[in-house]
């Protein structure tokens, strides 16, 4: 049982680092070649899109947070617990360290147990939403569901874990395996727009900076 | 007067017999003062099963300018490794965690049977 865990924890945990960053960059090269002949959404990349996209993170600034300030706010605290939890764990970085000998800055671990409770409400918030609001249902799938909790599940494990609820090195096994399997689907996935995000809004930044369709169109920058 | 001495007499060798018990104590429990805010479950570390399998210098040094390991045994760790690593000792958690883990670890790695490697094996939580 530890052996499975040196393994997921080792090897496997290299390749599907490994994994996740070429299916990525495969994903911007074959998207590069798609939008090419069409609308040159990968090509036409200015500037002011990194702007464009703190424009939309930013809680005032785009339309969705007027409009839908609850769904803004859990899908916001979602990703940004999404990133805090796992990055600025200590048990990572105690890894990290012995590993490579690198180390972020690290949270109590009061402070990421809370995170991750926080993460889990907001996550509950978004499915809940899929479930309840007809307008969201009808373009839900199983598939969203399923990647809901794929991104979910290294929490719980891990949560539990920490607590050592359950049979410990067992949890472990499953947390390092689903975490494994995330990184692994996120390249071929709804999650690709992890990277896929960034050219969007590079797109828009090109077509405000150097098209100015936005102010053709009345609207205000 | 002699009634006294005779009752205290085996008292105190008693309490003298506990106390050398206590002292050696086969399970240590590693929960140091030089670590300020514990934020795990102390560790139980059996000194005895160790000694029965590896050298005493495996663990305890004091080195000299040339690194030689002049042994040393039985300083507390935190005589020299402190909360924070600095120039000359890295900090104490990590000096727990380099040797202890990094022993179980190498052992494994040659197939032999060694202890906890996992967080939640050494930290363990009581309820
Ligand atoms: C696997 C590592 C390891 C081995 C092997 C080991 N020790 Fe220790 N020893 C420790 C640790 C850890 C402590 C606790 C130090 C502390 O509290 O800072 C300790 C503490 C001690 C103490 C202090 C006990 C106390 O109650 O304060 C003595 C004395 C000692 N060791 C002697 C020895 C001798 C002699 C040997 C060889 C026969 C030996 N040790 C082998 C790890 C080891
Ligand atoms: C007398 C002072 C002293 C005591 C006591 C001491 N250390 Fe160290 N330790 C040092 C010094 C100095 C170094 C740095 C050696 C170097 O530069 O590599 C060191 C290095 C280490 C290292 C780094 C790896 C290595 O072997 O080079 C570990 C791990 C370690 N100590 C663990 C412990 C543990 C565990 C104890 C208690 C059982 C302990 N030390 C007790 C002085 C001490
Ligand atoms: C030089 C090698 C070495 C070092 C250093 C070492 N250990 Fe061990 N440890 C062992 C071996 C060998 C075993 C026995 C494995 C067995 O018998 O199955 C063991 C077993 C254990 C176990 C499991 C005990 C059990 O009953 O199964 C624990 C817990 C443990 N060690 C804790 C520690 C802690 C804490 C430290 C640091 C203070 C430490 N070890 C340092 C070699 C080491
Ligand atoms: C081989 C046993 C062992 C393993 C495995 C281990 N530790 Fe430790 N750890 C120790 C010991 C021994 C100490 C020193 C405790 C003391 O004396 O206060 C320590 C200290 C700490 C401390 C500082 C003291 C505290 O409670 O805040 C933290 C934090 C910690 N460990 C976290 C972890 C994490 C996270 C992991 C897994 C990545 C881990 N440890 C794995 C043995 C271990």
């Amino acid at each position: 049982m530890i052996n499975i865990y040196d393994f997921l924890a080792g090897p496997a945990a290299w390749g599907s680092f490994a994994f996740c960053l070429v299916g990525l960059a495969l994903k911007l090269a074959y998207f590069y070649g798609f939008t090419k002949g069409t609308d040159m959404v990968a090509p036409n990349q200015g500037p002011a899109g990194s702007g464009s996209a703190v424009y939309f993170t930013r809680p005032p600034g785009e339309l969705y947070f007027r409009s839908q300030p609850m769904f803004a706010a859990a899908v916001s605290i979602y990703h940004a617990c999404l990133f805090a939890a796992p990055l600025f764990l200590a048990a990572h970085n105690f890894l990290l360290q012995e590993y490579l000998g690198i180390s972020f800055f690290v949270f109590p671990e009061s402070v990421s147990d809370t995170i991750t409770v926080i993460f889990f409400i907001s996550g509950i918030f978004l499915i809940l939403r899929r479930v309840i609001q007809p307008k969201v249902r009808r373009v839900t799938s199983a598939r969203d569901y399923f990647l809901l909790s794929v991104s979910a599940l290294p929490f719980l494990t891990g949560y539990l874990a920490y607590h050592q609820i359950g049979p410990y090195v067992w949890m472990l096994v499953l947390h390092v395996f689903t975490a494994e399997l995330l990184l692994v689907i996120i390249p071929f996935s709804k999650p690709v727009h992890a990277c896929l995000f960034f050219l969007a809004r590079g797109f828009m930044g090109f077509e405000v900076l150097a098209r100015r369709v936005w102010s053709r169109m009345g609207v205000e920058g | 007067m002699r009634l006294k001495t005779l009752i205290s007499l085996p008292l105190l060798l008693l309490v003298a017999f506990a106390a050398s018990v206590l002292a050696q104590e086969q399970v240590m429990i590693l929960r140091h003062a030089e670590i300020k805010d514990h934020q795990r479950p102390p560790v139980k570390f059996n000194h005895e099963q160790h000694i029965g399998k590896v050298d005493c210098l495996q663990c305890h040094h004091d080195f000299d300018a040339y690194m030689n390991n002049r042994g040393g045994e039985g300083q507390p760790c935190g005589t020299c490794h402190g909360q924070e690593s600095n120039r000359d000792t890295i900090s104490l958690r990590d000096a727990f965690h380099y040797q202890c883990k990094g022993c179980h670890e190498f052992l494994r790695s040659q197939g032999k049977s060694a202890g906890a490697t996992t967080c939640g094996e050494c930290h363990i939580r009581q309820r």
